[in-house]
């Protein structure tokens, strides 16, 4: 198995190696005319009104990234019951059953209260 | 000794797969660029080789050689760094997918994947997600309105699909017991094995979470050329810029549909016609399929609004996902 992990590791150098290797090559190969028009940030050909946009931003969604915190952990913890299900079920198929589902009977609710609330919609 | 040959073989093996991909997915934009023509009743490439064969040639040296511009007032390490996040998570799905069992060529055993973990699908789910901060980080180094506007957008798109992807692939892993890629096709037999027959639900949930994740048309809010320019990548040119088509659009929706045929058309598994290359051709025509049923959505439909799209994932893909795990427990506890 750490083999495996190996192989991984080494894929993940030479695609990150590669990667950079084109941008720098991009640098190497092009030709430079700079040329202050080419540094403004694109705008329509009309002046920049605001210098920057790194300001506060209504993004209208941020109860639903709260929900994905939720949500993915969620999903972590029923991978794992996803893949002994078929095992389990032979022996125990009871408890394997209701035990997922009472956790997510929980966070259904949960899901439900938050759609009631109104916050699965886009403020 | 034992150590070095197993490096420099994982080394050439990582390095066949990179530089095939590479060129795979110059051919794929000749592929989209030919469908998306005759789509719209015009020839497409024509002229650079016979009916436009070398267009991808020309283009990798025009991206090369294009000015590196970078605007006066970007994040400069995250705005390079984000072509590099769009990029190397895309093409790491890659080490995970196996294209076939291992066989034995000319007295040496060739693995045809990379690594074969027992954490395969979870990895490609976590690659998968990683790939975004691209997206988001570009749009915010780029200091500019119209990136900034795209990735705030897909960032609500893919927090709503990401949940839905995560609860959809539960249904296969129930049916297959296992994380591996690998296990997962093993556990597929025949024609009727495939889990595509069982897991119809699911099967729809990936279908609009790989559109979703790879920024293709129903959903391609990000980019949206007819109201944000060209979205997150407005501020990008040369090869910066040539990296994010090339892993959202190319790699990225290759990878994703190898792993949907992994988990539903049963991966290299197909008739033994075409002797012991059979399992890769299978594989490939099936990937082929899948990437083209994309390219056919891609040019055919409109786009969504952004709101229309995270409601789509919140109140439709969740609770499917959802029911679909519950059906396929009760099957599976009646079936045994």
């Amino acid at each position: 198995m750490a083999t495996g992990y190996f192989g991984l590791t080494i894929f993940f150098v030479l695609a990150f190696f590669i990667g950079s290797a084109l941008l720098i090559l991009n640098r190497l190969l092009a030709p430079k005319a700079p040329d202050p028009y080419k540094e403004y940030p694109y705008e329509c050909g009309v002046p920049l009104y605001d210098k920057t946009t790194w300001t506060t931003i209504d993004q209208k969604y941020y109860l639903l990234g709260l929900l994905l915190v939720l949500f993915d952990l969620e999903s972590a913890f029923v991978f794992p019951w996803a893949v002994i299900f078929r095992e389990v079920a032979q022996v125990a198929p009871g408890f394997i059953f209701t035990e997922m589902f009472l956790f997510l009977f929980v966070l259904i609710l949960g899901y439900l209260y938050a759609w009631k609330k109104g916050a699965l919609r886009w403020q | 000794m034992e150590i070095l040959g197993t490096v420099i073989g994982v080394v050439v093996k990582s390095l066949i797969f990179i530089v095939g991909m590479f060129l795979a997915a110059a051919y794929l934009t000749l592929i989209e660029r030919k469908f998306a023509g005759h789509v719209q009743q015009r020839p497409g490439p024509l002229h650079v080789g016979f009916h436009g064969l070398l267009q991808p040639i020309a283009d990798a040296l025009k991206v090369l050689t294009k000015e590196d511009i970078v605007p006066a007032n970007v994040d400069r390490v995250l705005f390079y760094l984000a072509s590099l996040l769009a990029f190397v998570p895309a093409i790491m799905i890659l080490a995970v997918i196996p294209f076939g069992e291992p066989f034995t060529l000319f007295g040496i055993e060739i693995k045809p994947y990379i690594t074969d973990l027992n954490v395969g699908l979870i990895l490609a789910l976590a690659f998968g997600s990683i790939s975004i901060y691209g997206v988001i980080f570009a749009g915010w180094a780029s200091n500019s309105k119209y990136p900034m506007i795209g990735g705030l957008r897909k960032a609500a798109v893919l927090i709503g699909y990401e949940v839905a992807l995560g609860f959809a692939m539960v249904g296969p892993l129930m049916m297959a017991g296992s994380f591996s890629l690998r296990e997962i096709v093993a556990a597929q037999d025949g024609f009727f094995g495939a889990f595509i027959w069982y897991q119809p639900i699911a099967f729809i949930v990936i279908l609009f979470a790989i559109l979703a994740e790879t920024g293709r048309t129903p959903f391609d809010v990000q980019e949206a050329e007819a109201e944000l320019v060209s979205g997150y990548n407005t501020e990008y040119s040369g090869m910066k810029f040539g990296l994010f088509p090339l892993a959202e659009w190319y790699i990225g929706t290759f990878v994703l549909s190898a792993i949907a045929v992994i988990l539903f058309f049963g991966g290299w598994k197909g008739p033994q016609i075409f002797g012991f290359l059979s399992p890769f051709i299978w594989f490939f025509l099936k990937v082929a399929m899948m990437f083209m049923f994309f390219l056919w959505v891609h040019w055919t439909l409109p786009r969504y609004r952004v709101d229309q799209i995270t409601e789509i994932a919140w109140k439709v893909m969740l609770p499917l996902s959802l029911l679909n795990i519950f059906i396929t427990a009760i099957i599976i506890l009646i079936k045994g």
